[in-house]
């Protein structure tokens, strides 16, 4: 009979999934904090452990670190109340089996103790991959990713995989999705995090410029290349290149780049002498590269190289239970950066958010979240400030009242004056705001004869 | 107080947790009828101290706690607190809000066993 403890300081939980896992045939142990759960560990050797996150003394991510530092390789199962993106990332990092959100319904433990049980043999094999230098929290909280859906979550625990090794990762979705987030948080949560992270967007770029960036020059392979310059390959070091839209890059560059990933070597532009590769890559794309490979535009050794691990990010349509968590993330991270104070969300506005599209997905949420704040008179994110845009009817429609509609020039002007005050008149940071170039936004001072 | 505003625990959580076994579901409902107390002093308490750390702990615990027994109706607003997303000056009347509901629910509790 498979023994297995549970540590847990709340009695009702201990008492719940006692009763349900005897009846499964299991011989439950229990503790209600972590040092006597890691006692119990050492002299009753369970097959299994759970044990919640949060508890007086030891926490359950201290509770698995002990446990793993005896080199004990049994599942451990970490319970929470919410699911948090940088605990789950942690506690999959060292190695925890599953992290599950309480209340866990007793069929959902009966399968994951199930199942864990039947992965011990292959968990053992898997400890030698668990290493030291889990990510420190305040990067992670810099690069958060919100999200609590099932989809959301197990990109979460991939990310705890694939951080601690250097595998090519791609990453697949629509515009906006957060693709280069997850790169973020693929390079500073794990063993690449006190490396460079080099982001190069490969659509910006020609052939040749693009080809120079990636591989640096030697002087004079150009015309105008006075001297040695870096490539990114380079610069990346030991970390990680994260190379943007890479379904635009051309067919000579792809023969380029799978080189370099099969040899783990390149050149410079105009140069002879080789310089190792030891950057991991991760591309991304908003393009499907398979239907790319059947028109020849992609290649398909290229593509298999690239996406030894896949990572889909789902479009903001089809989780749109985060929207709420992602309003309060956008609003704390907006505030600071905008000097602004909206604490608050007016009623109906989540649900008003919830009934769009979002074809821009979560970086169309964050620009109009931050333009109903821009506008906003209040310390409260409200309905009547914000602008949802249907892009597939064309027509901007405002929740509830129409009586401001003007000319579009009119609009642009007051919207220019409106950021422009926001901002005290900061220019460079309202250009930044309102996505146009400095002599855009002196033009269009110019024209609508805005004065400070 | 007037009980009728508040709804009553919806108990089929519990049922389907202990497969309909009555003596399971009183000896949880004792469990709960003994520790929500104490989770309920400790919320209170560390409100008024403003030991944001304590709250936290305390609700952590109430959500489990109270979905198991089935008092839902103020598990979001628990959850509110917990996540640290309410206004300080709503904070007491929130806690006295629910503190009332759990009160009403452990005296209809006490009755099933």
């Amino acid at each position: 009979m498979e023994k297995i403890l549970i540590i847990d300081d709340d009695k009702l939980v201990r008492k719940v999934f006692k009763m349900t896992l005897m009846k499964e045939g299991y011989d439950v142990l229990e503790a209600e904090d972590g040092s006597s759960g890691l006692q119990l560990i050492r002299s009753e050797r369970p097959d299994l452990t759970i044990t919640d996150y949060q508890m007086p003394g030891m926490n359950g991510i201290e509770v698995l670190e002990e446990i793993r530092k005896r080199k004990m390789s049994m599942p451990v199962i970490i319970l929470t109340a919410f699911g948090d993106v940088v605990l789950t990332i942690k506690a999959i990092q060292l190695g925890a089996y599953d992290f599950l959100e309480k209340p866990v319904s007793p069929e959902l433990l009966k399968s994951t103790v199930r199942n864990a049980l039947e992965s011990v043999e292959r968990s053992k094999k898997l400890v030698g991959v668990i290493k030291a230098g889990v990510s420190s929290d305040s990067i992670l909280e810099n690069n958060i990713l919100v999200g609590k859906t099932p989809r959301m979550k197990e990109i979460f625990k991939s990310i705890g995989m694939i951080s601690m090794n250097k595998v090519n990762v791609l990453i697949q979705g629509e515009t906006g999705t957060g693709k280069e987030m997850i790169a973020r948080m693929i390079h500073y949560s794990g063993i690449t995090r006190s490396e460079p992270l080099v982001v190069v967007n490969c659509s910006a770029l020609t052939e040749t410029l693009l080809e120079s960036e990636l591989f640096g020059h030697v002087k004079g392979a150009f015309t105008d290349s006075i001297r040695d310059k870096k490539g990114k390959f380079e610069l990346a070091g030991e970390g990680t290149i994260f190379l943007d839209e890479i379904s635009e890059i051309s067919l000579n560059t792809q023969v380029k780049l799978l080189r370099v990933i099969q040899e783990l070597e390149f050149e410079k532009v105009g140069g002879e002498t080789p310089i190792p590769m030891r950057a991991r890559i991760i591309t991304a794309t908003n393009k499907n590269l398979e239907k790319h490979i059947e028109e020849g535009r992609f290649r398909e050794d290229l593509y298999y190289r690239l996406k030894v691990f896949t990572i889909d990010m789902p479009p903001l349509r089809e989780r749109k239970e985060d929207i709420n968590d992602l309003v309060i993330h956008f609003l704390y991270k907006l505030n600071k950066r905008y000097n602004r104070n909206i604490t608050k969300i007016g009623d109906g506005v989540i649900e008003m958010l919830q009934q769009h599209n979002w074809p821009g997905n979560v970086r169309e949420l964050e620009n109009t979240i931050l333009q109903a704040m821009i506008v906003s008179k209040n310390d409260v994110l409200e309905k009547e400030n914000i602008v949802l845009i249907n892009r597939f009817q064309g027509d901007i429609y405002k929740q509830e009242e129409y009586s401001f509609l003007t000319t579009l020039a009119e609009l642009e002007k007051n919207y220019i004056k409106r950021v422009l005050e926001s901002v005290n008149w900061n220019k460079l940071e309202a250009s930044r705001i309102l996505d146009i170039s400095r002599p855009t936004l002196n033009a269009k001072i110019e024209k609508y004869k805005l004065i400070q | 107080m007037d009980n009728q505003k508040y709804p009553i625990p919806d108990l089929s959580y519990l049922r389907e947790l202990t497969e309909g076994d009555e003596e399971s579901m009183k000896e949880i409902i004792s469990i709960f009828l003994e520790e929500a107390p104490k989770l309920m002093i400790m919320m209170k308490e560390s409100a008024e101290a403003n030991d944001h750390e304590k709250l936290k702990f305390a609700t952590h615990k109430l959500i489990t706690q109270l979905t198991y027994v089935g008092v839902n109706s103020i598990v979001p607003e628990v959850k509110l607190i917990n996540s640290g997303s309410v206004n300080m000056k709503d904070l007491d009347e929130r806690i006295d809000r629910i503190i009332i509901v759990i009160e009403n629910s452990i005296t209809y509790l006490k009755g099933l066993i």
